[in-house]
């Protein structure tokens, strides 16, 4: 008896030993373990969006909003389907996103749309290299509860944006658009979209919290949140109404004139802020991918180009300051074409004017009369008036992909090049350089720098305050280039276009395109370039057309197209004649 | 027969024990049962927030899309307006001297 109660003893002591060691392993050497699957069944952790930034113009209105989408996504290894048969299922759902998020060059045929779907949604479900696959990324509302009514393992959905454009490809190279960086996230590329991508972004939270077994949140379990913070919104300068007017008249300008491209940029001299910018053809920022890569570049900000007789506002300009010159100045070589380093420099129209002023110079736009004033003002003044002018460096402008070409040092220069500098050839510079210098003469000869946003608006609101750069001339300078000015659009070549009873202030450009190491025989760039009312500046503006069919100069037709675009801001701004 | 002295305390401690653990056991029910359904309350008005955003979000997107200038172009030629082709401007500071016919 006493054996087996023994024995009996035995046995119950090294099962109370065998259940100890097996809770030792559990309780302390697994515990990690077993707590890393506990909590992935008890606990539910989920990322909560941050909406990307709005981009506003200076009314509130936003011209790049956001929709709210669905991203429908495939985890392979979960899927315990059959391929084909998933695909099945979710073909019905989701065949319309499948070719409309596709390529120009990927869309199926009409008739075949649905098939074609099917075999998209299927090479995705079968591919080897990935384990998470997105399979459609802007679904709506009834496509995501359709997805989750179906309960396919594997197939998930979770929340999306998809950037809207209320007002469509309006402002397009200003803007930018938003991509994705290599790990899918959503970065913008160009334009505001580009500069701003920080304040824009946001970030995104996290919610962690236990659920019971149905997948109900357990008030009194673990809670832990970070609250998402959504990107900050953009007030720009930007008119929404001066550039739809600005828009519409390029593209017919396009039309009437037969350019090839075209762009307009208005400042606010005082402040330096971006009213209008436009540029066509551009392209639709929903659908960038689309369009050719070479759209998505803002040539105001990026192209460079010689900007012809538009320049000679510059070189008159510091030929004034420096008192090389004077309006009544008289030039002594004007009779005729002149050579310099062996090279002929001709007016524009083989016209010549002997003894004419300075002032007749601007008013004629005569080449040979610049090649007088800049030989009066030396290479050494004009080249520090050049860069005082910001030729050769970037404006500072918040747009991302601005670029700027490069000024030669004047050690480099040749006689020819202080030439032909003095009307704009053999002189790179892009748009907003060329009317931020002439906006310096309008704002009294203060030079600021271009803004496009004017207000950062989040948790906190930051005011952008307008920036000087620095003085480049006196005021006396600029009353008398103005003068100037005046009398070259009221007696110039381009004065028959100009709208009765305003006072404007500008200059035509008209310049060969350099090509493979020569110029052009018949391609140009025509450019005007002023500003309006000349007494009180309330706009600069320059518009610029690439190779016009109908005629290669500026006074036909980017001055036209100038003015008629100033005819609407006049009324617009409410602009009264100011000459009787 | 008649029960021990020593008996009545430990019967008593009994009915104690069973009554304290039958009344834990009601509240351990009462209050898993209230957690549960507040948990479902929860998910609903979590559910019913989104439903009203997403409502938000739709008619702000409808006042955007009938606010944009297009779509105002559209309308107002539809109604029948035309750009002004004249316009007299009327000075409120009129000349020194005017020739008058």
């Amino acid at each position: 008896m006493k054996r087996r109660l023994n024995f009996l003893l035995a046995v119950l002591l090294l099962t109370t030993v065998a259940i100890v060691i097996r809770l030792f392993y559990w309780q302390v050497i697994a515990a990690e373990q077993l707590v890393v699957l506990s909590e992935s069944q008890l606990q539910e952790t989920y990322e909560i969006p941050a909406m990307r930034g709005e981009i506003r113009t200076s009314d509130g209105f936003p011209l790049v909003t956001n929709k709210k989408t669905f991203l429908v996504y495939a985890y392979l290894p979960q899927l315990e389907k059959t391929r084909e048969e998933v695909a099945d299922a979710l073909n019905p759902i989701l065949a319309s996103l499948m070719f409309q998020e596709a390529s120009p060059s990927a869309q199926p045929a009409l008739t075949s749309r649905e098939n074609e779907a099917h075999e998209a949604l299927l090479m995705k479900l079968k591919r080897q290299d990935v384990l998470w696959i997105p399979l459609v990324r802007n679904a709506q509302n009834w496509q995501k509860k359709a997805v989750e009514k179906l309960e396919i393992k594997g197939i998930g959905t979770e929340f999306s944006f998809r950037r809207e454009y209320p007002e469509a490809s309006m402002a397009a190279s200003l803007l930018g658009f938003v991509g994705s960086d290599i790990a899918g996230n959503p970065k913008g590329y160009f334009g505001v979209e580009g500069h701003y991508g920080l304040e824009l972004k946001g970030r995104p939270g996290l919610v962690r919290h236990e659920k019971d077994a149905s997948g109900k949140p357990i008030l009194i379990g673990n809670f832990s949140e970070l609250e998402a913070k959504d990107g900050r919104n953009l007030v720009l300068h930007l008119d929404r109404a001066i550039q739809r007017i600005v828009e519409k008249k390029l593209q017919e300008g396009l039309e009437k004139y037969k350019a090839v491209r075209g762009e307009v940029v208005i400042l606010e001299p005082k402040t330096g802020a971006v009213i209008a910018m436009a540029s066509l053809p551009g392209y639709d920022p929903s659908q960038f991918h689309r369009y050719d890569e070479k759209l998505y570049k803002n040539p105001v900000v990026s192209e460079a180009y010689e900007p012809g007789s538009a320049f000679k506002v510059l070189v008159m300009a510091a030929a004034l300051e420096e008192g090389a010159v004077k309006p009544e100045t008289r030039c002594t070589i004007c009779d005729g074409p002149v050579n310099i380093g062996g090279y002929t420099i001709r007016t524009w129209n083989d016209e010549y004017h002997p003894e004419m002023t300075v002032r007749e110079v601007i008013q004629y736009s005569d080449n040979v009369g610049m090649v007088f004033t800049a030989s009066k003002l030396g290479l050494a003044k004009l080249h520090e008036y050049l860069v005082r002018f910001g030729i050769g460096e970037k404006t500072g402008i918040d747009l991302e992909e601005e670029t700027a070409a490069s000024l030669r040092p004047k050690e480099e220069w040749k006689e020819i090049d202080i030439a032909t500098a003095a009307f704009g050839q053999g002189i790179a510079v892009t748009g907003i350089q060329m009317v931020r210098a002439v906006a310096a003469i309008a704002n009294n000869g203060i030079m600021m720098v271009p803004q496009v946003v004017q207000r950062v608006e989040g948790d906190r609101t930051v005011e952008i305050q307008p920036k000087i750069v620095k003085r480049v001339v006196s005021e006396e300078t600029v009353e008398i280039l103005t003068e100037m000015l005046v009398n070259a659009v009221e007696n110039g070549e381009a004065q028959w276009a100009r709208p009765k009873g305003f006072k404007i202030a500008g200059k035509t450009g008209t310049s060969q395109i350099p090509v493979a190491g020569h110029y052009d025989e018949e391609k140009t760039i025509a450019s005007f370039i002023g500003f309006a009312p000349a007494d009180d500046p309330k706009f600069v503006m320059l518009v610029k057309l690439r190779e016009p069919g109908t005629s290669p100069w500026g006074s036909e037709t980017a001055a036209p197209l100038w003015f008629s675009i100033a005819k609407d801001l006049f009324y617009y701004y409410g602009i009264q004649p100011q000459i009787y | 027969m008649n029960r021990k002295p020593s008996e009545a305390p430990h019967r008593r401690l009994i009915a104690i024990a069973i009554v304290s653990v039958v009344t834990f056991l009601a509240a351990n029910l009462f209050v898993s049962n209230v957690l549960a359904t507040s948990g479902e309350k929860l998910r609903d008005l979590k559910r019913r927030q989104e439903n009203l955003l997403d409502q938000n979000s739709r008619l702000r997107a409808e006042i955007i899309e009938k606010s944009a200038l297009t779509a105002l172009e559209d309308r107002a030629q539809k109604l029948g307006f035309v750009k002004s082709t004249q316009t007299l401007s009327i000075s409120s500071q009129p000349p020194v001297a005017m020739h008058q016919q």
